[in-house]
């Protein structure tokens, strides 16, 4: 787990609680999670808090820290996550971020808003990262909600085998399945994986009935092209009733977290966030071609 | 200075005619009019005073808006300093003895001099109040009636009894009385004095000489204008206060002149808009809207949507608005409508919880004056038009009372059990101390103070022949602040966790680290920052929260103040929590000597870092219930949330379970330019921002500087 977020208003109908489980199979260039990525826990560092004190270089056997009056670099590999960094800080801009939580710990927290769940038709969120690479985690949390009454939705690229999908469906009352490409050469440049299991996911998924949103990172300069477009048109043409389509506008605030865990984001650093009318002649063409697309 | 004076010799400061006539010239002619005479009763003294500046005053100056006064205050002239004036019925007379002896010294003449040093005494010697008492008139008695029926009734009083202390107030009144009228009179001569070449300008002269000429507001208000124009006057009479449940005593008026096609919904919004400026260009305060009506059923009306619509963009009235589980979804929007334009406005009220906690207080209000309860000031609580409620009768600092107890029992304690029930005992006998103290407060102004105004216009003040602060009004109880309530829960939560659980530095070790302002302690510091905290639906701070909250809420209660009814809590830090804070040390919480306590009933400011449902979950913890004097809790959004119709409709749900929960009051701020230049400048400060999209997670401080900068800026563009 890298986070259980409370309060989600963007991750599922009303008021959510969104669980952020933490790997992702996929490497995708424009992460704004890249916390998500790997498995396991990672040392974070905020700059704005940084004082520049040293004292983290001071407790640190492996030599992860590098302070200057000027800059505080990070080297991750060298970290074997002791602590010592976290705890001796004086402005608290450090967190190993990610631990092993249970799912009963996980749902003691989701449990606390079920006054809210209620009010607002809201629920819990499974997010990340990717929670079909932790099926058998995801699965015992879908159920415990399930138990509660919990209204459940599931955020994921759908990049797992259908036996697994098949195990969660019907403990889940909404897939918000995030499509990156169309085309296989593509999504792989753009991801590191190919789509071809995703795709077929999906079909399969709709047709047993789930419901489905198939939610479109729109990013300028690697997937918000002409191929993506139609590739998209002549994937939903194939359904008797394609699901409702969903963008979600490229943003920048992903691009500090990847500064903060000693990486660098693959997209430009000065590609400006996306405005609603950018993607307005894609909004277009689909609805023309019958497709319904969610805009809030 | 402690109110138990020598009792003031009126031989020390009485003015001789021509001591009077002195300062008349020198324009103090309030002082002149108080002072002047030997063997005058204090009733009278004040009505003449009050007489003397309403037949002497300028004038607000009329530029042709639809009501009048606008512009400003009728009591206070801006640029000019009085040595002694009543410029705000909340506050008792203000007086000003450096001013006076200043102005001995530089007295031109004998009598002038004399007359100075006699006030100047008398600033010394008068007893004071303390505390600040905001009230509602009776406003629907007023327009129904006009004050020509008071004065009927006043003289009918007066010669019914023979007591001696009610014919001087009575006496009194009449004086006032007539002094209003005269005022009326110096307005409409000012107004018919003017005229505008504007035809919109002229009209709404026109309309208002007509009115004041026509005697309002002495007789009976005939049809929303006049209604509107008796309203204003006599909200400026009253030193711009309250108008209590404006929506219910305004709307006879206003549904039959709109049935009749006398008045449109847009000309009625154009004049409750400009009676919304004139209270916020006087800092006047509250309105109380919705709710349930006198005999217990749901209250909005047309009138309510117009009030919540005209305070867009507006600072103040205070617009609350008392919601019940049956108020029509119509209010709500357009309440969210109001909160989007960022000034806080308006508060939301849980009708049910107030009723109860109404019923709690054991204030025995029969149903339909229960159902009439308003606010008064930011928000305390009171019964609209015939309470006098300390509004705030003074301020308890909880925080102060922990700082003592710490120094003084911390080393001897061996657990953590045994420090708290010291600290209560502590804190019973301060609330012992002060409620004592407040009652003497009480019992000064009611033989000192008359308040004449609102003894002619809160109810039973007449009928009872006692003046506004000796047991006139109806209902009578006590509102005082509670102030660091929320550090004293992470102040505790820390001693138990640090001291006695983690033992992670010793008694004496934290006095010594308090003492030393945290200097050469940055480590244990920043521990105790990261101990549980209240805001944060941690079960160890919430669970001292519910429980701290409950002694100090419930004792307050256990004490009668000397004009009858309870003492009742609330937190009503308005803008003083800075001030607050410099009168209090180093505290275990974390905070540094000196810095502003917390500014409100919930988490203490920034702290809170789990969100909106966790913060609320927390400070439902709080025994609100035992405090319907308000506890205000402050909550901020970003504005995307009020722009979308999924944003709308969970702010609504959130508020609604806030109230299930047992929650009582709100105010939405958005979060705007001004925050987020803060939140770059002192991340520190506001842990508690946050922003939401779809499958991301982060709080705001995470985010490094230009993208803190385009978020800026993307608020500046929507």
């Amino acid at each position: 787990m890298f986070n259980v977020q409370r309060f989600s208003l963007h991750d599922g109908p009303g008021i959510r609680t969104t669980v952020f489980l933490k790997g992702c199979p996929l490497r995708c260039q424009w992460c704004h999670n890249p916390e998500g990525q790997e498995q396991q826990p990672q040392i974070r560092l905020t700059m704005s808090l940084c004082r520049r004190c040293g004292r983290c270089v001071e407790v640190c056997e492996q030599g992860v820290h590098e302070v200057t009056p000027e800059a505080h670099l990070l080297n991750p590999p060298y970290c074997v996550r002791c602590g010592r960094c976290v705890e001796v800080c004086p402005a608290g801009a450090l967190e190993m971020v990610g631990r092993r939580m249970s799912a009963e710990e996980v749902m003691s927290v989701v449990r606390r808003d079920i006054p809210f769940y209620e009010q607002s038709h809201g629920g819990m969120t499974l997010s990340g990262g990717e929670p079909m690479a932790q099926h058998e985690f995801s699965k015992a949390l879908l159920e415990s909600a399930r138990a509660d009454a919990i209204h459940t939705a599931v955020e994921t690229c759908a990049f797992a085998p259908w036996e697994e999908l098949e195990e969660i469906g019907p403990l889940v009352n909404l897939f918000l399945v995030d499509l990156k490409h169309t085309d296989e050469a593509r999504h792989i440049e753009l991801t590191g994986v190919s789509n071809k299991g995703i795709l077929s996911n999906i079909e399969r998924m709709v047709a047993a009935g789930w419901p489905v949103i198939l939610r479109i990172p729109w990013v300028p300069t690697r997937n918000a092209e002409d191929g993506f477009l139609e590739g998209l048109q002549s994937f939903l043409a194939r359904f008797p009733t394609p699901p409702p389509v969903e963008f979600m506008l490229y943003h920048r605030l992903g691009v500090s977290k990847w500064a903060a865990l000693g990486g660098e984001s693959a997209v430009p650093e000065d590609l400006l966030s996306a405005r609603a009318e950018d993607a307005s002649p894609w909004v277009k063409r689909l609805r023309a071609a019958g497709i319904s697309v969610i805009q809030r | 200075m402690s109110p138990e004076r020598e009792p003031s010799v009126s031989s020390e400061w009485a003015l001789t005619e021509e001591e009077a006539q002195a300062l008349e010239a020198d324009g103090e002619y309030f002082t002149a009019g108080l002072l002047r005479g030997e063997d005058v009763s204090i009733p009278m003294r004040n009505a003449r005073a009050i007489i003397a500046h309403l037949e002497r005053c300028d004038l607000p100056p009329y530029d042709g808006e639809s009501l009048y006064p606008a512009k400003r205050t009728i009591w206070t002239i801006p640029g000019e300093q009085q040595v002694i004036w009543h410029h705000y019925m909340a506050v008792d007379l203000t007086m000003n003895g450096t001013l006076a002896a200043e102005k001995a010294a530089a007295a031109a003449s004998a009598p002038e001099r004399e007359a100075f040093e006699k006030v100047a005494r008398f600033c010394l010697t008068f007893p004071r109040g303390r505390g600040s008492t905001h009230s509602i008139i009776n406003f629907e008695r007023a327009l129904n009636k006009g004050l020509d029926a008071y004065d009927k009734r006043v003289r009918d009083r007066l010669s019914a009894t023979s007591d001696p202390d009610k014919r001087e107030l009575y006496g009194a009144l009449l004086v006032v009385l007539e002094g209003i009228d005269r005022f009326r009179e110096r307005v409409a001569g000012y107004l018919s004095g003017l005229s505008f070449s504007d035809p919109a300008r002229e009209a709404n002269r026109q309309r208002l000489v007509e009115a004041y000429q026509s005697r309002l507001p002495m007789r009976p208000a005939g049809g929303f204008f006049e209604a509107m124009v008796s309203t204003i006057f006599l909200f400026a009479l009253d030193g711009s206060d309250d108008l209590g449940r404006f929506d219910q005593f305004m709307w006879p008026y206003y549904r039959d002149d709109l049935a009749a096609g006398r008045v449109t919904r847009d000309e009625a919004l154009a004049l409750i808009k400009t009676l919304w400026r004139y209270m916020d260009v006087c800092e006047g305060w509250n309105v109380a809207l919705g709710g349930s009506t006198r005999d217990g059923r749901e209250a909005s009306n047309g009138l309510t949507l117009l009030c919540v619509e005209a305070g867009r963009g507006m600072r103040r009235p205070n617009l609350a608005v008392r919601l019940r589980q049956d108020t029509p979804e119509e209010v709500w929007d357009t309440i969210i409508d109001t909160m989007a334009t960022g000034t806080g406005l308006p508060a939301v009220y849980c009708e049910e919880n107030y009723l109860r906690a109404i019923d709690l207080a054991q204030l025995n209000l029969p149903e339909d004056d229960k159902h009439d309860y308003a606010f008064g000031g930011c928000t305390e609580l009171m019964v609209q038009g015939c309470s006098c409620v300390g509004s705030v009768d003074g301020d308890f600092t909880v925080i102060n009372t922990l700082e003592k107890s710490l120094y003084r029992h911390l080393p001897a304690c061996e657990i953590f059990e045994d420090f708290l029930s010291v600290f209560e005992a502590d804190l019973r006998a301060d609330v012992a101390e002060y409620t004592a103290r407040i009652s003497r407060h009480q019992e000064v102004r009611s033989t000192h103070y008359p308040q004449l105004i609102r003894t002619l216009l809160v109810d039973d003040c007449i009928d009872r022949g006692k003046s506004f602060y000796n047991g006139g009004a109806r209902y009578n109880w006590s509102v005082n602040n509670i102030v660091g309530l929320s550090n004293a829960i992470d102040s505790l939560a820390a001693v138990r966790k640090a001291v006695f659980e983690d033992k992670k530095v010793s008694r004496e070790g934290l006095l010594e680290a308090l003492r030393a302002n945290f200097e050469g302690h940055e480590d244990l510091r920043r521990y105790l920052e990261r101990c549980p905290r209240f805001g944060n639906d941690d079960p160890e701070a919430d669970e001292l929260a519910h429980h701290l909250s409950g002694v100090v809420f419930r004792e307050f209660k256990r004490y009668a103040p000397w004009r009858g009814g309870k003492f009742l809590a609330a937190t009503l830090m308005f803008v003083r929590y800075a001030d607050f804070g410099r009168r209090v040390g180093a505290t275990p919480d974390g905070r540094l000597a000196g810095k502003p306590v917390s500014d409100s009933a919930g988490p203490v400011q920034g702290r809170d870092r789990h969100g909106p449902t966790a913060m609320l979950r927390s400070v439902a913890s709080l025994q609100q219930l035992h405090a319907p004097g308000t506890l205000i809790v402050n909550i901020r959004f970003a504005k995307e949330m009020f722009n979308t119709s999924q944003g709308r409709e969970n702010l609504k749900s959130l508020i609604r379970t806030y109230f299930r929960l047992g929650g009582m009051q709100l105010q939405v701020n958005v979060v705007d330019q001004e925050v987020l230049r803060d939140a770059i400048a002192h991340p520190e400060l506001h842990g508690d921002l946050i922003v939401r999209i779809g499958g991301y997670s982060e709080y705001f401080n995470n985010i490094d500087q230009d993208l803190k900068l385009s978020i800026l800026e993307r608020t500046e563009h929507g």
